[in-house]
């Protein structure tokens, strides 16, 4: 492989990152490269201590999800930090942690589909309450205005707390994806073995 | 070596070889893998996460006819440099300690 095809290389694996980004890793390389050419390094042998362009691109990619993820903590951030730290730590794990790490998803997995489940019930029932309360608020508007608005006012206090459920299973599901990919990464931290990859 | 324990001292690492003398990716990079075991790729993000924390700043110079990125140690970078040898000092107890194996110094 010489210098131009692994730069490509590590230019098209990097194409989740912004544009900014992707130019600061690969003018680094860049540099890196001619500067071990010049220490009398083959093209070979860099490519060997540097590793293939998409083990070099998937630490990138995982340091910047992970830090994007600390920064603003949302959903598509927890989760994209997720699977940028799986897939580079995908490679050499001892059994133990990949028991942890399974054990870990399929709580969550439990987790997010209890919650989610109990959620969209409750949902769906104060979803029934407000086209009833607002049906029979207009019915009534005409023969009890008073007891109509009453009725209107609950119909809109339910839809209400409607949003805010809704608004609620969002937060929470972010909070628990990011918060497993933190705790998928400390576990495989732990169970490295010295030596390998940082 | 634990793996967390290795990312702190080659951050370390990486600020007391700038403090030297301004430098560049591949020479840092050589003279932290002297001293720590680790993959080449590992330098860039912790490059990269000093200079977004300002420890350290880039310039662009000139060299053998094309750009070379030198990196530079910031005063706030400095700052953090002296707090961690305060804090590898009282490590530096604790491992002379052991190493004697466990006589009083």
């Amino acid at each position: 492989m010489t210098k131009e095809q692994y730069l490509n290389e590590l230019s098209l694996k990097l194409t989740k990152l912004p544009q900014a980004e992707r130019d600061n890793a690969i003018i680094f390389y860049t540099e890196y490269i001619d500067d071990a050419t010049e220490n009398g390094k083959p093209m070979d042998e860099i490519i060997q201590t540097l590793g293939k362009p998409e083990d070099v691109a998937a630490k990138i990619i995982a340091d910047y999800s992970v830090n994007k993820a600390k920064e603003k903590p949302s959903l598509t951030n927890g989760l994209k930090a997720l699977i940028a730290v799986l897939s580079v730590f995908a490679i050499p794990i001892a059994a133990p942690a990949a028991v942890a790490i399974i054990v870990v998803i399929f709580a969550l997995l439990i987790a997010v589909f209890s919650v989610a489940f109990s959620l969209i019930m409750a949902a769906l029932g104060l979803y029934i309450a407000v086209a009833v309360m607002l049906g029979v608020s207009i019915v009534l508007m005409f023969s009890d205005p008073m007891l109509g608005m009453a009725t209107l006012g609950a119909s809109m206090i339910a839809s209400g707390i409607l949003i805010l459920l809704a608004y609620c299973f969002i937060k929470l599901a972010s909070v628990m994806v990011t918060g497993t990919s933190f705790l998928i990464k400390s576990i495989i931290d732990k169970n490295r073995k010295a030596g390998v990859n940082v | 070596m634990d793996v967390q324990l290795k990312k702190g001292l080659m951050s370390t690492c990486v600020l007391a070889i700038v403090a030297r003398e301004d430098t560049y990716g591949y020479k840092i990079t050589q003279d932290t893998l002297q001293l720590l075991d680790a993959s080449e790729s590992a330098l860039y993000p912790v490059l990269k996460r000093l200079e977004a924390q300002a420890f350290l700043t880039t310039y662009s110079k000139e060299y053998g006819g094309r750009l070379r990125r030198y990196y530079s140690i910031t005063d706030l970078g400095r700052h953090q440099l002296v707090e961690s040898k305060k804090e590898l000092e009282e490590f530096k107890k604790v491992i002379d300690f052991i190493m004697e194996g466990g006589n009083e110094p």
